[in-house]
């Protein structure tokens, strides 16, 4: 994709006061895009403490690069600058070594826990996420396990299951927003009751 | 009592927000996608709350959970330091991990438990380096910084909230028959309609008011019983500061610059005489590497300046000049010792 592209989407960036500093530039992005930026980094790299990692350094290069300061243009090196980083990072890793990087990162902790209760509850907490997973159709299930635990991409569910991608989209976005709806208290109906369309 | 319901709008969102991740998962290289996201995240401040929520739901939702817990690598500071921190009853601390868990990324939300005329606790915390805010069930909003968690105990009669450990801006929304409580340690903050930032540090809490006006307490729901605290009730409004010593129980008010209230939400941390060591421990809720100050003396010196939390690196460097320390980095951590 071309640089211009990704620099296009923020046209009408409010131009900086010329006397804004770089570090006061970095200083804004961070905290308007900061959280962005680590959703997309912790997407790729399957792990938050990476995203992290990848995000500082990020900044700091951002900091040290010898290019205008335009808001707009200093946002699109931070994206690419992160991107590449993560690149590099995935290239380092060996595959098996951190893929499944995240859940040990989640899981640790309940393991660490030494009284059996405290690790009863907290994992019951996880269980019941994952619990929730059950109450859905079974086509809808299997592309979430497919997804989550297989890793497989849209297009190989899809020939998986013998649907369209977007079918395959409707089923993992349905498994997601019933856990969240789950989580927020409806009973199994009503959360069924609001998927339904 | 439950949670409420999202409206249908607020359900189309979050489906939205979970086809964003189904498709960036898929090509999280393909930058024109990419672009278009920042784009639709910038459209609305819920879309990207809604797109972390979806994507700690994806994270939490392994099916057999058993599967993976032996493959175990490095601890993780955030995690352990909630474990740590937590002295409460277990069903507190289920709620307290799995918020934990869940909001691994940003800021985020969870509801587990139900109690008997109670709405359900829900913490909000966020990981070393990112800050995040939320809207609280009652409409107020919480700004959190790094390395921070409130969890909120509402009942029909009040808004409770806990400052678990870090830093927190309130705006309150008004409502005379519901008063907002918020607890720090020893202290606690009563507010009507309000902003105001709660600092908490193990001996010490810092409250500034930004907006109308708040009344300090004590928080008699602590549970440090070894000692008593008694803090005499204070008032404090827009413009003033209030800094509660644990050790004397002492409460010294200063007035403070509006601007400067909460002036780490725009990535600045500043400090008037306060003690060294309480700055590293801001200075690492921000930073990557463990910042370590063990000399006694080096720690009380009192630090007044501004430190960029994106530029610690600088800061420790210039605090070299300032301070007679040094500066020992291992790969680990970074060590501030007294110099010759």
């Amino acid at each position: 994709m071309s640089e211009d592209r990704f620099q296009d989407f923020h046209p009408s960036d409010r131009q900086a006061d010329p006397a804004e500093s770089r570090a006061d530039l970095v200083a804004r992005l961070f905290r308007e895009h900061n959280q962005a930026l680590i959703s997309l980094l912790t997407l790729r790299l399957r792990s938050v403490h990476d995203a992290r990692e990848v995000a500082q350094e990020a900044y700091v290069r951002l900091l040290q690069l010898d290019r205008p300061d335009a808001a707009s243009l200093l946002r699109s090196y931070l994206f690419r600058i992160a991107q590449n980083l993560a690149i590099d990072r995935l290239r380092q890793r060996s595959v098996r070594h951190r893929s499944a990087a995240i859940e040990a990162e989640l899981f640790e902790e309940l393991s660490v826990q030494d009284e059996p209760e405290r690790r009863a509850l907290a994992s019951e907490a996880l269980v019941f996420i994952s619990s929730c997973l059950e109450e859905l159709p079974p086509a809808c299930q299997r592309a979430f396990w497919l997804h989550r635990v297989e890793g497989a991409s849209v297009a190989e569910i899809a020939a998986d299951l013998g649907v369209t991608d977007r079918m395959v989209r409707h089923h993992l976005g349905r498994a997601l927003v019933y856990c969240q709806l789950r989580l927020r208290g409806a009973s199994k109906e009503e959360a069924h009751q609001r998927l339904k369309r | 009592m439950k949670q409420a319901m999202p409206t249908d709008l607020e359900l189309e969102r979050m489906q939205v927000a979970a086809d964003w991740l189904i498709k960036l998962q898929d090509a999280p290289e393909d930058e024109a996608l990419v672009a278009a996201w920042l784009q639709w995240c910038e459209e609305d401040p819920h879309n990207l709350e809604d797109f972390s929520a979806a994507q700690s739901v994806w994270h939490a939702a392994v099916p057999a959970p058993t599967a993976v817990r032996d493959r175990v690598s490095r601890p993780r500071r955030l995690l352990r330091r909630v474990a740590a921190t937590q002295r409460r009853g277990p069903v507190r601390i289920a709620v307290g991990l799995a918020a934990t868990l869940l909001l691994a990324l940003g800021i985020g939300w969870t509801v587990f438990v139900r109690q008997a005329d109670e709405l359900p606790s829900q913490s909000y915390a966020t990981a070393i380096g990112g800050t995040g805010s939320a809207l609280l069930p009652d409409g107020s909003r919480v700004e959190l910084g790094a390395d921070s968690r409130i969890t909120t105990f509402y009942t029909a009669k009040q808004r409770r909230v806990s400052v678990d450990f870090g830093e927190a801006y309130f705006s309150v929304s008004k409502d005379p028959q519901r008063p907002f409580l918020v607890a720090a340690g020893a202290m606690q903050v009563t507010a009507v309609g309000t902003a105001f930032n709660v600092r908490r540090h193990p001996d010490r809490v810092v409250v500034a008011v930004s907006e109308g006006k708040v009344e300090l307490d004590s928080n008699e729901h602590h549970d440090d019983s070894s000692r008593p605290h008694e803090i005499a009730p204070t008032p404090l409004q827009a413009g003033q500061q209030a800094v509660y010593n644990g050790s004397s129980q002492s409460i010294q008010v200063a007035s403070i610059h509006l601007a400067d209230v909460a002036s780490w939400r725009h990535g600045v941390l500043k400090y008037v005489h306060e003690p060294l060591g309480n700055v590293v421990l801001d200075l690492n809720r921000y930073y990557s590497k463990h910042i370590v100050i063990a000399d006694a003396r080096l720690s009380e010196m009192p630090f007044t300046g501004a430190v960029f939390s994106t530029r610690i690196d600088d800061a420790l460097h210039a605090l070299e000049g300032v301070f007679p320390l040094r500066i020992q980095e291992y790969s680990d951590r970074i060590e501030l010792l007294p110099r010759g």
